[in-house]
């Protein structure tokens, strides 16, 4: 979090506990008026009461004392003044609690203050009414002599009649409007309470809620806006990723067009009649073509990968095929350096799950760079189990590929697994490349589950090792393409068509065939290419290069493939510059039998077209 | 009316058993009687002590009236007038002569809370506040119940606040002189009640005599006292007491103007306070021939001592005759 978004938080807190702690109090204060409120009227009503029985006592001492004096019957006369004492003891008891000489508690002590001057001024303090009124009734139950007896009647008669009866009257009165008053104040302050409670929640919807609904507004905006911001950058970035890629993609293309021409020429040149320095140069030639084809390879790879696009498609596969595939292929390339390459197969089941590209890039870049840094003695490729009889659902590998080369000095030998990191480790040495090789090689391994490491390295050579874990898989006998191609070592020949726009790559395919036993017959686009299908019915196979003016090879195909005669079903193979493992996909997809990456050596393009034009002249 | 005729044969007796006893009681009017009673202090240093015994004016007639003996009530104070009937009842009991002393002026005073703002009420006001039927001017001047609850139905511009008026009981001479100086006089001012005086007199005197029983005027006893205490505890409520009794209690309670007139000295002794009345003393010749302690009292209370201009009542409140 911020300092902005605490700092902020605490300002909602603060604000937020305040708001509270005003509305309790609010609740409290409330709460306290109504039981104080209650308590008041509880004690003006008790006190209410007792002025209205003083009242009627005071008339009760009246008549029983007009009564008594009126009765001649003595038994009527004791009953009475029973009833007199009574009422006499009664009227004094409560007369001690109006006065406020007694008072039972607080709030009736304050009940009573209005009436307080009542019973004391200096005028004429009613509690002197009330004592000679019960005194001159006390006396009169003394048995006093007649006249005596009168004049005490004549006292209880005079107060009785008016000022006692309508003084208590008064009294319970002004309690009253007291109690009324008191209400209406209460009923005041709790409206004004409510007031201050709706100022409060009102306030905290303005100081609070307002303003933590704008924050919360504007995070939101915020937040959209830079998501909107960060997708816009994102989008940016895919776009420059896509030019990037889509330049290297097309370079890697354009490259490989004449790279094919370079290296196929001088393929060609090596065989015409040379002398020693001729085919000396023409060996150079040869080799600076294949590193160069080796550094986009690298390029685009690396570039795959930078961009998340480098794909995997695993499938069941031999792994033996594969190596010995491989080995085949470099063979040639360490035999012209007279390196001895040797191949030892110590694997258990070997029929596994994996994509045989990526592994064969694995292997093929190890023995390849072998072969680079080696420039006598022999390289080891040595492939094995790990057993591990419990477990029939997956079989671990390791593979080193051992050289006498100079090895790899101590400091650079984990260089050597960095992006460009040959460039300096290796910088001195003959062969430096722009170092991707090894880097790509390494990830591959890992994103395939497995390691790449260099095992040892003294100045008498090197030990790569490629170890992983594959899935096993069932292989029912069938052969794949590459292990049908290698294996059938057929002399069959026939006519092939050699479709290509380029005038060198034709000469190129067309040697290499014609060297192997075919006839060769050429069309410079696809159109060409579709109406020589359509008039050689003898022909064996086509050689169809994918991008070419007029018509491109991908319709080309298509278009044979839409005939209805049995020229339909010849065997195309491209022959692309197009060096992503997806746009062979997408050509087997189009149609294509099988696709061979330009530059292609003359081994492939022979043993590819013998296969396919076999399997023609088989069906 | 049976309580009241019992009293009034009770308190003869009693007063008579007194007098037989050799001790002079002094009835009559609780007004009077703040007055009397300082006369009465004086007499007793002097050793020659009465009693009084407050009983209202009326009350104070009836006991003056009952009995010729000297000793017997020889003195009774009043607030307002002796009445023909009381006379008639004087004259039955062979009384003898009869004196009446005005020993000043008095008036009565409508209280009010003196929190409140200065009410400027008028005769006709307190008529229409108090009395118990009132005219009905939308319909030919029927007498009705008054149905009035607060003052501004009374009369526009006075407040709306309940009529709530403590006076003195029935047989309070100030409430006696209230009806006549205030009721009877604000009846006379109405145009509707000098209709019904000259259509139906005795409808028109039963009206402008009898104050309303309903709770808007309430019968506060005898004791003064307690009708201060209601108009300082409910501020919305009047008070009916003599001019003494305020002067009293003036610095906790404000008086009422009435016809535009506060009740003071000057305006009393004028008579341009409305609500004036004289305070009398009435004693019976006979009497105060062979009562020496009766005679004392009347002539001390009569005296210029007391009520000349500068006499010791004119400081207790009491408004001299001669003032100008």
């Amino acid at each position: 979090m911020t300092a902005n978004a605490r700092s902020l938080r605490e300002l909602f807190r603060r604000r937020y506990v305040a708001g509270l702690i005003a509305l309790a109090g609010l609740a409290c204060a409330s709460l306290f008026i109504f039981f104080e409120q209650t308590a008041q009227q509880s004690g003006g009503a008790a006190l209410i009461n007792l002025a209205s029985s003083q009242k009627a006592l005071s008339q009760r001492v009246s008549f029983f004392v007009n009564a008594i004096s009126a009765s001649d019957i003595a038994a009527e006369r004791e009953t009475l003044r029973t009833e007199l004492k009574t009422a006499i003891g009664e009227m004094r008891a409560a007369q001690e609690v109006l006065s406020g000489a007694q008072t039972p508690d607080r709030r009736m002590a304050q009940k009573l203050a209005p009436i307080r001057e009542i019973y004391m001024n200096d005028y004429a303090p009613f509690e002197h009414d009330v004592a000679i009124f019960l005194s001159s009734a006390e006396q009169f139950l003394e048995d006093l002599p007649a006249p005596e007896e009168t004049t005490l009647i004549s006292e209880v008669n005079l107060l009785g009649m008016h000022t006692i009866m309508q003084t208590y009257d008064v009294i319970a009165r002004i309690i009253a409007n007291d109690a009324e008053r008191a209400l209406a104040q209460a009923g005041f302050i709790q409206s004004v309470l409510m007031l201050l409670f709706i100022i409060v929640l009102t306030a905290e919807s303005f100081i609070i809620f307002e303003p933590m609904g704008k924050k919360i507004e504007q995070s939101v905006r915020d937040s959209e806006l830079a998501q909107e911001q960060a997708q816009r950058e994102a989008a940016r970035a895919r776009q420059a990723g896509d030019a990037k890629s889509n330049f290297l993609r097309l370079m890697s293309h354009e490259l490989r067009t004449p790279l094919n021409a370079v290296i196929g020429m001088s393929k060609l040149l090596r065989g015409t009649d040379l002398s020693g320095p001729q085919l000396e140069y023409a060996k150079h030639i040869d080799d600076a073509g294949h590193h160069m084809l080796s550094i986009a390879d690298d390029i685009l790879t690396v570039n795959q990968q930078s961009a998340g696009k480098l794909k995997f498609k695993p499938a069941p596969t031999r792994i033996d095929d594969e190596l010995r595939s491989v080995v085949a292929m470099l063979k040639q390339r360490a035999e012209e350096k007279t390196i001895e390459l040797t191949y030892d197969n110590k694997i258990a089941h070997g029929d596994v799950v994996v994509d045989g590209v990526r592994f064969r890039q694995v292997v093929f870049n190890l023995i390849g760079n072998a072969i680079k840094f080696t420039d006598t003695g022999s390289i080891a490729i040595s492939a094995a189990s790990k057993a591990d009889p419990d477990d029939d659902k997956s079989e671990a590998f390791e593979i080193r590929v051992t050289d006498t080369g100079c090895g790899i000095a101590k400091e650079d030998q984990e260089r050597i697994f960095e992006e460009f990191g040959q460039a300096h480790a290796l910088g001195e040495r003959a062969h430096a490349g722009v170092g991707l090789g090894l880097a790509i090689s390494r990830s591959i391994a890992e994103m395939m589950g497995g390691t790449l490491s260099l095992e040892s390295s003294s100045t008498s050579g090197s030990v790569f090792l490629f170890s992983l874990t594959l899935q096993r898989a069932k292989i029912d006998g069938k052969k794949t393409a590459t292990n049908a191609a290698n294996n059938s070592a057929s002399t069959k020949t026939g006519k092939v068509l050699v479709v290509d726009d380029n005038l060198p790559n034709r000469m190129i395919a067309a040697a290499f065939l014609k060297k192997a036993g075919f006839s060769v017959e050429f069309a410079e686009n696809g159109k060409e290419a579709v109406e020589a299908v359509a008039h050689h019915s003898d022909l064996a196979a086509v050689l169809m290069d994918i991008e070419m003016p007029v018509m491109d090879g991908i319709t080309a195909t298509r278009a044979v493939r839409a005939r209805t005669d049995e020229s339909a079903r010849m065997p195309i193979i491209a022959l692309t510059a197009h060096a992503l493992p997806e746009d062979r996909d997408n050509l087997i997809a189009e149609g294509f039998d099988d696709v061979l990456r330009k530059p292609a050596s003359e081994t492939e393009i022979v043993r590819c077209v013998r296969h396919y034009a076999f399997e023609r002249a088989a069906a | 009316m049976m309580i009241v005729v019992r009293t009034g044969i009770l308190l003869a007796v009693t007063l008579f058993a007194q007098a037989l006893a050799g001790e002079t009681k002094i009835v009559g009017s609780s007004t009077v009687s703040k007055f009397a009673n300082v006369s009465e202090t004086r007499l007793a240093a002097r050793g020659l002590p009465v009693t009084i015994e407050t009983t209202g004016t009326g009350g104070g007639f009836a006991l003056f009236c009952s009995s010729a003996d000297p000793e017997f009530a020889p003195v009774t104070l009043a607030s307002r007038p002796i009445k023909n009937s009381e006379r008639e009842t004087c004259d039955k009991n062979s009384l003898g002569p009869v004196q009446e002393h005005v020993i000043g002026l008095s008036g009565v005073v409508v209280l009010q809370n003196n929190n409140k703002k200065p009410l400027r009420l008028t005769q006709r006001d307190l008529f229409l506040a108090l009395a118990a039927q009132t005219p009905e001017p939308e319909n030919d001047c029927r007498l009705i119940d008054n149905p009035r609850i607060r003052w501004n139905e009374v009369r526009e511009g006075l407040p709306a606040v309940k009529i709530e008026v403590y006076g003195p009981p029935s047989t309070s001479g100030t409430r006696a002189s209230f009806i006549d100086l205030a009721i009877a006089q604000g009846a006379g001012d109405d145009t509707c009640m000098q209709e019904i005086k000259q259509s139906a007199p005795k409808e028109f005197k039963a009206a402008a005599s009898k104050l309303r029983t309903d709770g808007a005027w309430i019968d506060a006893g005898e004791n003064d006292a307690v009708i201060v205490a209601a108009v300082r505890q409910i501020p919305h409520a009047l008070g009916i007491v003599g001019y003494p009794v305020f002067v009293f209690f003036k610095d906790v309670v404000d008086a009422a103007a009435v016809e535009g007139v506060a009740p003071a000295r000057e305006t009393i002794a004028s008579e341009a306070y409305p609500l004036s009345r004289s305070l009398r003393v009435y004693a019976k010749s006979d009497a105060i021939g062979v009562n020496p302690a009766a005679k004392a009292f009347l002539d001390e209370l009569t005296g210029e001592a007391a009520i000349g201009p500068d006499g010791y009542l004119i400081a207790e409140g009491l408004i001299p005759v001669s003032a100008p």
